[in-house]
């Protein structure tokens, strides 16, 4: 009787993450555009610290003793500008997946031999699950070069294992805070955070100070509690492809609010988020024709070499694409998230129903 | 069109296993011995940020380049410039007077501590070195050429680091601060060539 039940939930857990192999390749050209215009290069002011300040966190950089040539730094965010250039056009997306993982994580680990650690992992993570989804099936050169039966569904698996990576990962968050002062009425961490980060990170934002000036305990509590409250649902929510969909949407909105009062752009997040967003049913998306055969190819072609050329570029230049043109990318991929967050979360809320929701894209 | 469900092998229910596995394996480490890279969890804002009572007591500085008896003084923002914002509190940690505030991570007491030590040679490298001639020359290195980028053309011969504690508290509509100094750790540069 208990497996019956257990292996139903299963059923329907997985069930509900079943996801179009198009919207995943969608976000997967959305992901490495990310990675090659705002994230390469890592690391690269490095070589400017001093050995005094080496202090790795156990991890790979702590097999070391010092900090890395800065050759070694170049080279790995070459070869990130490489995989990343790959996994664009979806040309041996697997690989690419995987390669674009292990060197995000190879780099990130010498840009934390500081001491301090971003929390950046939900970004590494996507490629490394989601190379098994099959997210190369469509715009890709592989769909080009071994075009596959007549399946557009993703493998369910992958989406559901993220969702419970970024479920967890968020209630870590919610339990160091609950565990630590958060829920007690007495204290208003919130707003103590807002003023160290304020005065002693020195990230000054107009919200900020706005804010800095409001002494209210209830005001204070309620933002602690709401905080935690939204990090500790995300694992049980992970259950459900529509509860998850939903605190992703209230997420999107807290990193926004976390930007306005912080200033930290928590775009490593947002991105991750972008893998459960059904790209197809927008009408934008939707209307789109792929151009023919010959076109396509010409079209991929001059897609690598203007994105290995960015990824290029930067890294030898030691600074993001994004900023040489001074775009504030990360603060704007929170704001699209938000948009995105609020625009679904009515829908969600009045259109729902318990079943899952991925038999109606079918239709 | 409706599709068929896809069936959940015995590898994808391992996968999973595993997976939560390492995840409650990953969360007790972290509980015994500090953050390891890469874990999968986000980051923590721990405790009341330095709320107390109604104030906020938090741990600051100021880094005084000293030349010709004149005082330059720098916020870590600007110290730390080259480095990106979110890592200036923890590198802020080298400039302390010894030992580090808040430095949690374990001392080699066991086997397993010494067996990490020879495993993860760099982990700790500031508890292990922070006296050490090494550290302190390369530290030193670094504030004369940090003097010559934010003092240029001063013979800078001494930096301060400046340690207080600030204790924020509100006064109707105001903010009010109050300074506390803690310690400072001095920077001798002898013969600075100019």
């Amino acid at each position: 009787m208990t497996i019956h039940v257990i292996r139903a939930f299963e059923a329907r857990a997985f069930e509900s993450y079943r996801a179009r192999a198009e919207d995943l390749s969608i976000f997967r050209v959305l992901y490495a555009t990310f990675i090659i215009c705002n994230v390469i290069p890592i690391a690269a002011w490095l070589p400017l610290a001093p050995q005094a300040f080496f202090d790795p966190p156990i991890g790979p950089a702590a097999l070391f003793t010092a900090p890395p040539p800065a050759i070694v730094l170049l080279s790995l965010n070459l070869l990130l500008a490489l995989f990343a250039t790959m996994l664009l056009v979806g040309w041996m997306t697997s690989l690419a997946s995987a390669g674009v993982g292990l060197t995000l994580i190879a780099l990130d680990s010498w840009a934390y031999s500081l001491g301090k650690i971003n929390h950046d992992i939900l970004l590494i993570v996507t490629p490394l699950v989601l190379g098994f989804s099959g997210w190369g099936r469509n715009l890709s050169i592989d769909s080009i070069r071994f075009p596959l039966a007549e399946s557009d569904q993703a493998a369910v698996w992958p989406p559901a294992l993220l969702a419970l990576l970024v479920g967890f990962a968020m209630f870590t968050a919610g339990w160091a805070k609950a565990t630590t002062g958060w829920l007690n009425p007495q204290l208003r961490c919130t707003y103590g955070h807002l003023v160290y980060n304020y005065l002693h990170t020195g990230r000054e934002t107009w919200v900020g100070c706005l804010a800095l000036r409001i002494d209210s305990a209830w005001f204070w509590k309620t933002a602690d509690w709401f905080t935690v409250a939204l990090e500790l649902t995300f694992l049980p929510a992970a259950f459900d492809r529509k509860l998850f969909r939903l605190s992703l949407a209230f997420a999107s909105l807290f990193h926004l609010g976390v930007l306005l009062l912080f200033d930290i752009p928590f775009s490593a997040n947002i991105v991750p988020y972008g893998a459960f967003v059904s790209y197809t049913g927008l009408p934008c998306v939707r209307n789109l024709r792929l151009p023919d055969l010959r076109s396509r190819l010409k079209m991929v072609y001059i897609l690598f070499v203007a994105s290995l050329t960015l990824g290029l570029l930067a890294a030898l230049l030691g600074e993001s694409v994004t900023d040489l043109l001074r775009i504030p990318f990360d603060e704007i991929v929170v704001w699209i998230g938000a948009v995105i967050g609020v625009g679904s979360i009515f829908p969600m809320l009045i259109h729902w129903s318990p079943r899952p929701d991925v038999l109606k894209i079918g239709g | 069109m409706r599709q068929e469900p896809q069936v959940i092998t015995v590898w994808v229910r391992l996968v999973f296993i595993t997976a939560i596995a390492l995840l409650v394996a990953q969360s007790v480490f972290i509980h015994k011995y500090g953050e390891p890279y890469p874990t999968i969890t986000m980051p923590s804002f721990k405790g009341s940020g330095g709320f107390q009572n109604g104030r906020v007591k938090i741990i600051r500085y100021e880094a005084v380049f000293i030349a010709n008896g004149e005082e330059f003084s720098f916020k870590p923002k600007v110290l730390l410039e080259k480095f990106p914002d979110s890592h200036i509190a923890e590198i802020s940690q080298s400039l302390m007077p010894t030992p580090a505030v808040g430095v949690t991570k374990a001392t080699p007491t066991g086997r397993l501590s010494r067996l990490r030590d020879i495993v993860f040679p760099g982990y700790g490298a500031r508890r292990k070195s922070q006296d050490s001639p090494a550290y302190i020359a390369s530290l030193k290195d670094w504030l004369r050429s940090r003097g010559r980028e934010l003092v240029p053309d001063r013979p800078v011969s001494r930096v301060e680091i400046r340690w207080y504690w600030e204790i924020f508290s509100m006064d109707g509509n105001t903010l009010k601060s109050e300074r506390v100094p803690i310690d400072i750790r001095v920077v001798t540069f002898h013969g600075e060539p100019r």
